[in-house]
């Protein structure tokens, strides 16, 4: 004999397995990051199609562990044999042209690793986290930019506000004028990598169509990790080669 | 970077989410670059190879639907978690349906993986709460609960109701469990709620108590008949199929007290009061006959009692049928003669003919005139009960969760029969048959039935006055649930087993024409749920059974061994064949696609037609209740809503309840469309909004049956039952109506719509 009872421990049905948002953790890195983790999707979205993966690089350099590394940053001996992968003729063309730029390339990536290594990951999120917020589409395009070409500068700057960081000072963190006058911007590096899209679709042109074919195939490949080091490498070696 | 499914916590667990984010960026490059360099044939290429690559990742399997029992098949697709889409299947694969599918079947999956979908066993605390319990700890509440009531009652005190939604296999299961491991004959399921006066009729008159065509046959007939079936809303499949054979010539006859959306294309509609059907159909027949336009041959031939049908179908003059049933004359002749013209009728109903207190009556007088006409056993011909739930006709009947029949319509009183089953199963079995569903309710009143086991079946909504079943739920002495939501008959558990759905098990369902189709799983049982069959064995091996079923195979092989219709049923041939149509009477027989080709399955071989007289509903109108309640379905809803109610596109659609009022009536009244109404009957009361309409006519008014809000079934009569087949008359109620004081709600445009497609 049981009384008629609605309620019962939602922990007995299906929607108690599915992902809990919050678990523990640096409690207010935490709700920096639920804070501000929308906002950063926005911004990635509202931005084009280049500063994604410009972030992108900085996000998979910051979260990588040694040995992904390794791979993002792999030698150019590497990258042609991605790119004989492909085993198409356009493609081969791509990769030696990388196989050029592969070291300077190697050593922009470092940029961001030497932050890893020095412990500064989650200054690193938070960072660019409250940027993403703060500053327009444009700005968070600039400055990461910024990041790509100011190798060791770059490190500087973020003691700066990283320091403006721990000492609390938030709004001056993300206040603009300080910021990009600490990182000494060049407004025609953005402009210039603004245009590389359509660089890389002019090298495909001239080069064969299928090389791109290829390239998605490797995206959606199971280790898409290999797919993903090879696109951000080569477009940040090709912006290098729009630049000279 | 390999991305774990595991997700991680803190500023791991966002590296994580931004890893994803990254993936997606870099595609959206690569996107990007394709459509400024690739022509558009290469990125048709691309995407296919895509899709293709990315398919080969999701678990597709084909399997048969779990809502009505058309009995559609298709592909599924799953990647673990949930039912991504419906796709056709290979037609050879899809007998009934080719590439149809209907809006419940192609989209109504959400229920599988809802949130309150229950993936852990309950039990109730000291303080008569739900908490969590092990599957250990629920099974051995469920043995010591059933088994005290066996021990100091005997095993007659206990009841189980069966699942018409669960596989032929399960089914099988529910029926031997009863009366194997409880020692009870009351074992019984939805089908007494719907068309087990179909049974009954159709079993007395022919023989099989199941549709005789074969669902081509709605195709190829120059006639069809349908009375008491909303057939685009409850059985959409069909209905296409109808359609375009009216489409392309044939005559359709619509016999009902809606004007329901099939009318429209009728040859003929004729709106009819509810509870009178063997009325008018004895009408047809009588003008058939009186005019020498039956088929005096088959009558002669393969046919016995037509002379005592002849007799009774006198009394049904023009005059008496014009004033009970609101028919005019020229409508019956015309009818009558458009069924005598055409070579070949079908006679198609659903629970308007069924549900009624003299429910087998209405069936024998339409099994008459489909034999005085020779509608039988040739193509294009026969008749044709639509069955609702997915496998009421397999589960529900063939596999004899019974109290009166073994599997395959076996009597229990034949002595003969029960011997081979008490061998078989190694029990006693008594020989006295146990309560129907709608019997139990009443017997566990008289303290005859003390503790019930309801499988997949939500009793506190579905049964008839369900103020009546719900004290009987909260009284009884033991109550186990098995179902895959807490529904509102599982809040009266003493213990709530988590059972799992048709995408989640391997299988048979039987369809509406008889064909045993393959279910196969599309996806792992969600959290701790299990397939009913696993659960029911775990059950009867605690109890002292040594049930040792590795497969649902293996269990329909012992269905094969002790059931003569499905002698050759095994799913290895239902699996290489596509279907097979019972009766099959062993592994070499090709299946039946229409019953009746030379025999009635009767002792001489011919069709006993039965004399029908004068019926009317339980309950008719009077001064304080004037206008009669009929109830019934929605496209866009299914049953008690449990499926359909956690499909977020559908709720959007048809949301809530109301009630069909005709515009006249509606005047008189002073309401208008949305105005909330208050309806009343003997047995309870509930609020509906109105939707005004000459759907219905002045002196009906209809509910349908899916929302626990409003349950209808708060106003129909649990007491009045039919005597042959114990269904209630959920199609009539004498009630009152009466403008409610509660706020009016507004009449959406998808309220109108929903209401159009009636």
């Amino acid at each position: 004999m049981a009384k008629p009872t609605e309620s019962y421990p939602e922990t007995a049905t299906h929607g108690s397995t599915k992902r809990e948002t919050n678990g523990e953790g640096d409690a207010a890195l935490q709700e920096a990051l639920s804070t501000h983790g929308e906002a950063l999707a926005e911004a990635v979205d509202s931005t084009d199609e280049l500063q994604d993966v410009l972030s992108t690089a900085v996000l998979i350099a910051a979260s990588a562990d040694e040995d992904e590394l390794e791979h993002v940053t792999a030698s150019a001996a590497n990258l042609v044999a991605a790119a004989d992968g492909l085993s198409t003729d356009g493609a081969a063309t791509l990769a030696t042209d990388l196989g050029d730029n592969a070291e300077e390339l190697s050593a922009s990536l470092d940029t961001v690793l030497v932050l890893q290594r020095e412990g500064h990951l989650d200054d690193l999120v938070a960072i660019a986290t409250a940027f993403t917020e703060s500053l327009s589409a444009a700005e968070v395009e600039e400055l990461s930019t910024t990041l790509e070409d100011n190798g060791t500068e770059i490190v500087e700057a973020l003691d700066l506000v990283l320091e403006l960081q721990r000492g609390g000072q938030l709004e001056e963190l993300v206040d603009l004028a300080n910021t990009l006058s600490a990182l000494e911007i060049d407004e025609d590096t953005a402009e210039g990598l603004n245009n590389l899209l359509g660089a890389v679709g002019e090298a495909q042109r001239s080069s064969e169509r299928v090389g791109v074919l290829g390239l998605l195939r490797e995206l959606r490949s199971r280790d898409a990790r290999d797919g993903l080091g090879y696109l951000v490498e080569f477009l940040k070696a090709q912006g290098r080669g729009l630049r000279r | 970077m390999a991305v774990s499914d595991d997700e991680m916590d803190g500023v791991a667990g966002y590296m994580q989410a931004a890893k994803r984010q990254a993936l997606q960026n870099v595609e959206h490059v690569a996107e990007g670059v394709a459509a400024e360099t690739l022509s558009e044939g290469k990125l048709f290429e691309i995407a296919q190879s895509i899709g293709d690559k990315r398919l080969e990742e999701l678990n597709v399997a084909d399997t048969t639907c779990g809502y009505c029992a058309v009995g559609c098949r298709f592909d599924l697709y799953s990647d673990g978690e949930e039912i991504l889409a419906a796709r056709p299947t290979e037609a050879e694969d899809a007998p009934v349906n080719g590439i149809s599918t209907c809006v419940k079947g192609k989209f109504g999956y959400d229920f599988v993986n809802s949130d309150d979908r229950l993936t852990t066993p309950l039990v109730r605390d000291e303080r008569g709460e739900f908490r969590e319990a092990t599957w250990d700890e629920a099974l051995s509440r469920v043995v010591e609960g059933l088994g005290s009531i066996q021990e100091e009652h005997g095993g007659e005190a206990l009841s189980v109701i069966a699942s018409s939604k669960a596989t032929n296999e399960e089914n099988y299961l529910m029926g031997k469990f009863a009366r194997q491991v409880l020692g009870t004959n009351s074992v019984d399921n939805c089908n007494r709620l719907c068309h087990s006066s179909t049974v009954a009729g159709l079993a007395k008159t022919y023989g099989y108590g199941a549709a005789s065509i074969s669902t081509d046959d709605l195709e190829i007939a120059d006639c069809v008949l349908l009375t008491g079936s909303n057939t685009t809303e409850a059985h959409p499949v069909l209905a296409t199929r109808i359609k375009q054979n009216v489409r392309d010539g044939a005559d359709l006859l619509v016999f009902d007290p809606r004007e329901v959306q099939i009318a429209e294309y009728a040859t003929q509609y004729t709106r009819v009061n509810p509870g009178y059907d063997a009325v008018w159909i004895n009408a047809i027949t009588r003008h058939i006959v009186n005019n020498d336009l039956y088929d005096e041959a088959f009558v002669e031939e393969r046919t016995t009692g037509f002379e005592a049908v002849r007799e009774a179908v006198q009394e049904f003059t023009p005059e008496r049928v014009e004033e009970v049933t609101g028919v005019p004359h020229e409508e019956i002749v015309s009818a009558a003669e458009t069924i005598a013209d055409a070579d070949r009728c079908v006679f198609g109903w659903t629970l308007g003919l069924t549900e009624h207190s003299h429910g087998t009556e209405n069936v024998m007088a339409m099994a008459n005139l489909a034999a005085v006409t020779g509608n039988l056993g040739k193509p294009g011909t026969g008749v044709s009960p639509f069955r609702g739930q997915n496998n009421v006709q397999g589960g529900g009947g063939d596999m004899g969760p019974l109290p009166d029949n073994f599997p395959g319509y076996q009597d229990i009183a034949d002595d003969e029969i029960r011997a081979k089953f008490e061998e078989a199963w190694e029990c006693e079995i008594s020989p006295e048959y146990g309560y129907y569903t709608t019997q139990m309710f009443l017997a566990a009143d008289d303290d005859d039935l003390r503790g019930m086991y309801i499988i997949g079946e939500n009793a506190a909504l579905s049964e008839p006055g369900v103020n009546h079943a719900e004290d009987i739920l909260e009284e009884l002495e033991f109550l186990v649930v098995q179902d895959l939501f807490v529904n509102e008959t599982a809040q009266y558990a003493d213990v709530v087993l988590p059972a799992c759905s048709f995408v989640e098990k391997t299988g048979t369902f039987t369809n509406t024409d008889r064909t045993v189709q393959m279910v196969n799983e599309v996806m792992e049982p969600k959290g701790d749920s299990q397939p009913d069959w696993e659960i029911l064995q775990a059950l009867a091996n605690r109890m002292g059974r040594e049930w040792s079923y590795d497969s649902t195979a293996e269990i329909m092989e012992e269905v094969n061994s002790l059931t003569p219709l499905y002698g050759g049923v095994t799913h290895d041939r239902v699996e290489s064949e596509g279907g097979l149509q019972w009766p099959c009477w062993d592994e070499d027989h090709p299946g039946t696609e229409r019953l009746y080709a030379d025999a009635f399955n009767t002792d001489d071989g011919k069709a006993h037609l039965q004399a029908v007289g004068y019926s009317e509903p339980a309950e008719t109108p009077d001064e304080e209740y004037p206008f009669t309640l009929t109830t019934g379905r929605v496209l866009y809803q299914y049953h008690t809503g449990t499926m359909t109610h956690r499909e977020e596109g559908i709720m959007q659609y048809t949301p809530s309840d109301f009630i069909e009022i005709n515009p006249d009536t509606a005047a008189n009244y002073g309401i208008e469309s949305g105005d909330m109404v208050r309806v009343t009957s003997r047995r309870g009361e509930i609020v509906v909004s109105a939707q005004v309409t000459d759907r219905v006519g002045p002196e009906s008014v209809f509910i349908p049956i899916h929302f626990a809000e409003s349950a209808v079934n708060r106003l129909t009569d649990e007491e009045h039952l039919d005597p042959a087949a114990a269904t209630p008359e959920f199609k009539v109620s004498a009630v009152r109506i009466a403008p409610d004081e509660g706020d009016p709600e507004a009449v959406t445009a998808a309220d109108a719509a929903a209401g159009g497609d009636d």
